[in-house]
């Protein structure tokens, strides 16, 4: 087995390779909150660091507030082939150029204390930067805020339980030919009781369109139990006709998918150039998405072209599977050939992985153009965090933080940030799951947390 | 702080609840745990490392902490690798927290009623929390337990995710659609009980029996290998370091925060759940003792 099995279980191999191969550039002194961010991080593979200073001299932080004194040393031996640090000047960051920035998967501020340095990544001439995460810790209360100059696409974003696509009401050619094989009118019980749902609710579609009758899913389901009734009452009980009246609504296409897909289609025109070479990508596949949509009399997308596993006989299931996964694949070079014109590299792998999660496409759209925005938030625990974080004292201490608390050991949620902070840049370099957007506190006390956007 | 603790579970959790508990100077940590370490806990059991693959955890954990001074001044811990179900009540009553990071039932089922048992017994003289921590993939829940005024374990025992991976035997074994359904009549019906799922000449026989049975029914075997066989056998629950990192430190705030007296176990949320794969959500709430319960109902 795998030493990352665990987590391969999660991302796959892709994922863990992007990891493998991220470059994290991390800024802040030694902190329990940087050190358990950092071991998440090399726990999870990445190796690859450049570490910002204030001052590249020896530690100032006293032994006591750390889980090892030399923690580089004792994190680097948790991945297989140690890691590399590159230690800079903090100072050095002035005037860095776009490819500087380049070589980054992610920038990670932590617990800074200087305002000025935020000021850096103020957008003014829409420089490119990789995403930033910045977060800060202190008693049981702790934030982190993800600021993003560019879109965060995501293709894979797993959701829990993903929705199969029957397309019966829309079906195509080989589809259609396959369901009205079955003549269901003429088979006995068993032969019944061995059909792939789609199947029966295909025969209740058809019998209706005959009587120029148009369904939706609560007739649909009237159609199918009324048909049993008359005709099968005994298998009223079996799974697969449970499983069409509880799946009858996937009949339908839904159309919030499409009106949605169009919707990231413009957003996709609208971001014109874009530096981050994954975002050019997905920026072509939407080009070509678009142009796939709109190129038939009736708008439609490339389907998943898998179906979950349903009650069936084992012939009739891996039968109707090949049909969905033929007419995906099929699905999937026709956008390749469209994609030709974009003039973007593109591999086949990506386009087949966009066309299987079309309807869980998903995209964080980049924050305000000032990392300093996050002053001028009305949140009473961001701001006295960013007060406290900051010695700010123009802004008052608005009650949100119990003073107890604040004061108390910050070591387990320097931990708990540091998890949340790991979990974002995983997801962030992975593109897969969705990160938070953009602001997240933490209210230890209150066993709390809260998101919001700036 | 000034206290005992017993950590249960030196696996992903357990090792991140041990070094919470240095770092916040808890005076004694006692830690079980009887299993052995893999190459797959390395990924976020970072008290390990490659050479200690076949130890047992606990030693291994305390010994990490025990061997660097700036750690061991700060908590002295003490390593069992048994069964914790083999303790005798006097042994859980020496503790002022028990924090849990096992994922098997059996064992949580067996504190909790010993705790509760503890406090009936003692006219509630003994009230140990018990502070129960859980994963799964990007998802966990914290479960705080005051025996006797929460609700305690077995109440919200229906939260626990329903054990799937049941087909029903005539799918399995005559319409078999996934390789889920190929694995388990082969797991099922064509090997013995006692077989070695670390003898990998044993897994081999396994695998190719697997990949036969789809091939005759037909099934796609891309997905197959013997990772994947071993993930639906076994019912590995991925595992992430993040995760476990957040769970862990909750457990200790919750500890922490009874400590010093800043919870209010009357009103206070005593259950929270965190999933981190669309964002970052997270809800605690106030779990109710079930009256009818068979370990609480009359404490
Ligand atoms: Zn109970």
């Amino acid at each position: 087995m795998d030493r990352y099995d665990r987590q391969l279980r999660l991302w796959g191999k892709e994922g863990q390779s992007l990891l493998d191969n991220a470059n994290i550039c991390v800024v802040g002194d030694e902190s329990p909150l940087l050190q358990e961010v950092w071991k998440n991080l090399v726990l999870s593979g990445v190796s690859k660091f450049t570490w910002m200073i204030e001052n590249t001299m020896e530690s100032s932080l006293q032994e006591k507030d750390l889980f090892s004194c030399d923690f580089i040393t004792e994190i680097s031996a948790l991945h297989p082939s140690g890691i590399r640090v590159k230690r800079k000047a903090l100072a050095s960051l002035k005037g860095a150029d776009n490819s500087f920035w380049f070589q980054f998967s992610l920038i990670i501020i932590i617990n800074c204390s200087d305002s000025k340095l935020l000021e850096l990544f103020n957008n003014s001439d829409s420089q490119y930067f990789p995403p930033i995460i910045t977060t800060f810790a202190t008693g049981l209360y702790g934030y982190l805020h993800t600021y993003l100059s560019e879109p965060h696409f995501i293709i894979e974003s797993h959701p829990d339980n993903p929705i199969p696509e029957l397309r019966l009401d829309q079906p195509w050619k080989e589809l259609s030919i396959y369901l009205t094989k079955f003549q269901v009118d003429k088979m006995n019980e068993f032969e019944i009781s061995e059909l792939p749902y789609p199947v029966l609710l295909f025969h209740c579609v058809q019998m209706a369109a005959r009587n120029n009758y148009k369904l939706t899913s609560p007739l649909l389901r009237n159609e199918l139990r009324r048909w049993a009734s008359d005709t099968n009452p005994t298998g009223l009980n079996d799974p697969n006709y449970i499983e069409a009246y509880r799946f009858a609504h996937l009949a339908f296409t839904n159309e919030k998918i499409l009106i949605r897909l169009n919707e990231m289609i413009q957003y996709g025109f609208s971001m014109d150039h874009l530096d981050d070479p994954y975002n050019r990508k997905v920026i072509a596949l939407l080009k070509a998405l678009g142009e796939y949509i709109n190129r038939e009399d009736f708008p439609i997308y490339p389907i998943m072209g898998t179906i979950p596993d349903m009650s069936s006989s084992t012939k009739n299931y891996i039968e109707l599977k090949q049909i969905y996964q033929n007419e995906g694949q099929k699905n999937t070079k026709s956008l390749q050939k469209l994609l030709d014109k974009e003039g973007e590299e593109v591999p086949f792998e990506m386009i087949k992985l966009f066309c299987a999660n079309l309807k869980y496409l998903n995209v964080i759209k980049p924050t305000a153009s000032k990392l300093t925005l996050l002053f001028s938030s009305d949140d009473d625990l961001l701001r006295d965090l960013l007060a406290i974080q900051y010695n700010l004292n123009d802004i008052a201490n608005s009650g949100a933080i119990n003073m107890k608390a604040a004061s108390m050991n910050s070591y387990p949620t320097a931990s708990f940030m540091g998890g949340v902070v790991g979990q974002e840049a995983i997801k962030l370099i992975t593109h897969q799951y969705i990160p938070l957007d953009n602001i997240f506190t933490y209210d230890g006390l209150k066993n709390e947390t809260k998101i919001f956007r700036i | 702080m000034d206290c005992k603790v017993l950590v249960l579970g030196a696996g992903g959790l357990g090792c991140e609840i041990l070094k919470n508990l240095t770092m916040m100077r808890v005076k004694e940590v006692h830690i079980v745990d009887m299993d052995t370490i893999e190459l797959t806990n390395l990924n976020r059991q970072f008290l390990f490392r490659d050479e200690d693959i076949n130890s047992p955890k606990a030693t291994t954990a305390a010994q990490y902490i025990n061997d660097r001074p700036s750690l061991s001044s700060r908590t002295k811990v003490i390593p069992y690798v048994q069964d914790l179900t083999n303790f005798p009540t006097e042994f859980f009553q020496q503790f002022q927290f028990i924090i849990s990071g096992l994922d098997a039932i059996e064992p949580r089922r067996f504190v909790n009623k010993v705790l509760l048992q503890l406090t009936k017994e003692s006219n509630y003289d003994i009230c140990i929390p018990f502070i129960d921590g859980g994963t799964e993939g990007l998802k966990g829940h914290v479960k705080t337990i005051i025996p006797g005024f929460t609700a305690c374990w077995e109440c919200s025992l229906n939260t626990l995710p329903t054990q799937q991976n049941t087909y029903p035997m005539c799918t399995v074994a005559n319409n078999p659609r996934t390789l889920e359904h190929i694995i388990e009549y082969v797991i099922s019906v064509q090997t013995s009980a006692d077989m070695d799922l670390e003898d990998e000449g044993q897994v081999d026989t396994l695998f190719q029996l697997c990949k036969e049975r789809a091939n005759q029914f037909n099934i796609d075997t891309k997905k197959l290998n013997v990772s994947y066989m071993l993930g639906i056998i076994k019912k590995i629950v991925p595992s992430v370091s993040c995760t476990n990192a957040m769970i862990a430190a909750s457990c200790c705030n919750q500890m922490m925060k009874i400590y010093y007296d800043l919870m209010d176990f009357e009103k206070d949320g005593n259950f929270t759940m965190i999933n981190g794969a669309d964002g970052c959500f997270t809800y605690t709430f106030a779990y109710d003792r079930d009256p009818h319960c068979a370990v609480c109902s009359g404490i």
